[in-house]
């Protein structure tokens, strides 16, 4: 294996160890990160209009989300007298007023279907990308600071965990570790919810610990680093308020794009059946009840809507990924 | 004096021989002395490269993969057994009990699974009649394998295909219009999970139009045309977002390559752009190509899984989605940890592969 980069992913050109480090995840998990490199044609240094609107729909998302049971919508479990199979944006005489986006085969209203499962595949992405954050960071953090042994032995770690295709692992974490949490938690959906996020949680960790770690290292041999040693500071101190904050851009970056993978994740794991039990939706969920629908023909609108809000949440994150990456790529910058 | 050496035979005959050598023991003795061959080949090469360093790293993977794969079972809460063969007997079920190691220490029920993986002893459970001895789990993989592996190649192939032409087109045209559109559709097709695509596709050229069917799988010594019918939908899913990371990637490298100081000179001297492109940038452009090929891999078999699935092709995908909904974990383990190998030795193969192609990265680590 080519030895590991010493140099953070902005400052490096395209190589093979740029690539590695910026694929993360490794994408085991069905789709390829974007942003194989901080793209000139698509990230610019303002924020493009492509930006904007990638922000004003995760916004409107999350406060859907947030708003959920407050928002005029159906409650995600209850069924419409004939709105079974509806079609979106239905105008015939004999079709259920007032369900826009149609209804799924139980006649359950797709808006608050949809409403709902992102409340689920949001939750999850965003809580396991937050434990990666905290874990690998502060692994990388760490290993990146201290070096030495701490360091080879932290890697070796990863790199383990990075062996095993990352679908595989969060599959078989989920279907073992499921019982075990519902056990402790003892209501089935929150279970469920709690265990997938713990799932892709470890498959984010080293992903995120390579990335901190790779910008640790160069970081913590500037200048300012050995002032602050200089003048006394403790390591702890050094870490957290000088080496952190140079660090938590290209963190950031690599984040956005990570839930833009646990959001897919998510719904690959539905797909096959082990995600969080019905009828609780998430995105995933709903393809996967749909399919039978989408086959015979009869209502393809239900997998379609779920799947054009996967794409337009995981196209959202990774250009926005993209564009705070390029927006404090150092080299790019001029500085 | 002068010493004949191993270094005198030219370096293609290494990997020839061992090519022809494993694929005849596969065909014509038996897969699993094919393998072995193969994995010995591999260490050796790994030995060669890198260094006795990586061949105990590997191993120490390989150990740590495989005992992750033996303990999944005693994640299940209470009994596992109750999970695994709910309607059994209490007898039936103290005898799975026991068949599993699930009474004895760590270490001998990792020495138990090992040795029932490695000889193909491991077994799927029932829940009535007899809940021992159901069907060897390696004779269902046995079929299965090859339509995973058909998949995949069928997809990287048709992604290499697409991929090289249009890279080498966006770099040659680099900021021009046709290069940017080209890069959004890129980046545009990033974003689309697989099985997204699948359903599109499905739809369209299977519900809609009947041109493919929507699921289902011919195997190829029945029908030829019938096979590449069955697995066009799924390659072309799963090499969509190939393409376009193997484009852009492409790209990139092309442009820097492009302003190197031999392509000016093949251009001084007046030959044709077609074999400037092809000729004296493309290889050296392609080194990324590889690594990033390797390191989708991941991405490759986490595809294969779902389209399987998806498509109800007999891979290890879905046998491995059969296992989950009939609550067979013990197969679970096995697919899982088999999958994991699988992956290891595919990044070994890569890295072999890489410094056989790039002597500066030969490391004497």
């Amino acid at each position: 294996m080519p030895d590991r980069p010493e140099t953070p992913v902005a400052e490096r050109e395209l190589t093979a160890d740029a690539v590695a480090e910026v694929l993360p995840i490794d994408a085991g998990l069905g789709i390829p990160m974007a942003g194989v490199e901080a793209d000139e044609g698509i990230a610019k240094k303002k924020l493009g209009v492509g930006a904007w609107v990638a922000i004003a729909w995760l916004v409107l998302l999350l406060l859907a989300c947030l708003l959920a049971p407050i928002l005029p919508i159906d409650g995600y479990k209850e069924r419409v007298d004939g709105l079974s199979r509806q079609q979106p944006f239905c105008n015939a005489a004999d079709c259920v007023a007032g369900h826009p986006l149609g209804g799924d085969a139980l006649g359950r209203d797709m808006i608050s279907r949809l409403v709902y499962g992102a409340r689920n595949s949001l939750f999850i992405g965003i809580g396991s990308v937050s434990i990666g954050i905290i874990v690998g960071g502060f692994l990388g953090l760490f290993a990146g600071y201290r070096r030495g042994r701490i360091d080879n032995v932290i890697v070796a770690a990863m790199d383990v965990m990075l062996s095993v295709p990352a679908l595989i692992l969060a599959l078989s974490l989920t279907i073992f570790f499921e019982a075990r949490v519902q056990e402790v938690l003892n209501r089935k959906e929150t279970a469920g919810r709690v265990t997938l996020t713990l799932a892709l949680g470890i498959i984010a960790i080293p992903t995120l610990a390579r990335i901190t770690r790779a910008n640790t290292l160069v970081w913590s041999q500037r200048e300012f680093v050995t002032a602050a040693r200089a003048q006394g500071a403790k390591d702890f101190r050094i870490m957290f308020r000088e080496v952190l904050p140079n660090v938590v851009p290209s963190m950031a970056a690599i984040a956005l794009l990570a839930v833009a993978v646990v959001v897919i994740a998510e719904a690959s794991i539905s797909i096959l059946g082990a995600g969080i039990d019905l009828p609780a939706p998430t995105w995933g969920n709903i393809i996967f009840e749909g399919v039978g629908d989408l086959t015979s023909g009869d209502a393809p609108h239900i997998v379609f809507e779920a799947s054009a809000a996967i794409f337009l949440t995981v196209l959202s994150l990774n250009y926005l990924g993209d564009a705070v990456r390029a927006k404090f790529d150092v080299r790019e910058s001029g500085v | 004096m002068n010493r004949a050496s191993l270094r005198d035979i030219p370096t293609w005959v290494w990997p020839v021989a061992t090519g022809v050598l494993v694929l005849g023991l596969f065909l014509f003795v038996s897969p699993i002395a094919g393998l072995v061959v193969l994995g010995v080949a591999l260490m050796a090469a790994v030995v060669v490269f890198s260094g006795w360093r990586r061949v105990v790293q590997i191993f120490v993977v390989i150990l740590v993969v495989t005992f992750f794969a033996s303990m999944l079972i005693r994640f299940l809460p209470g009994d596992p057994t109750d999970a695994l063969i709910g309607f059994a007997t209490p007898e039936q079920k103290a005898e799975v009990r026991d068949d599993l190691g699930l009474n004895d220490p760590v270490y001998v029920q990792y020495g138990g699974f090992l040795k029932d993986f490695f000889t193909g002893e491991t077994r799927y459970y029932q829940s009535s009649g007899r809940a021992i001895g159901g069907q060897k789990v390696w004779d269902r993989l046995g079929t299965a394998l090859p339509v995973s592996l058909q998949l995949m190649l069928y997809a990287q192939i048709l992604a290499l295909a697409f991929a090289l032409p249009i890279g080498i087109l966006a770099a040659y045209r680099a900021g021009t219009r046709l290069d940017k559109g080209l890069n959004t559709a890129a980046f545009a097709l990033l974003s689309l999970p697989n099985f997204v695509l699948a359903y599109i596709l499905i739809y369209w050229l299977a519900v809609q139009n009947d041109v493919f069917p929507t699921s289902g799988y011919t195997e190829f010594g029945e029908s030829i045309g019938e096979h590449f019918k069955s697995m066009v939908l799924p390659s072309v899913s799963l090499a969509v977002g190939q393409i376009a990371i193997y484009m852009r990637l492409l790209r990139s490298d092309m442009i820097q390559t492009l302003q190197e100081d031999f392509i000016t000179m093949a251009r001084a001297k007046g030959l044709s752009t077609r074999r400037i492109l092809l000729r004296h940038a493309l290889r050296p452009s392609s080194f990324s190509l590889l690594t990033v090929a390797a390191i989708n891999l991941g991405a490759l078999i986490g595809g294969a899984v779902i389209l399987e699935v998806i498509f109800q092709l007999p891979g290890i995908g879905l046998l491995l989605f059969q296992a989950i909904n009939e609550q067979q974990y013990v197969a679970l383990q096995t697919f899982v940890g088999i999958i994991a190998l699988a992956y290891v030795f595919a990044n070994v193969a890569v890295d072999v592969l890489y410094s056989v192609l790039d002597p500066r990265i030969r490391s004497a680590r």
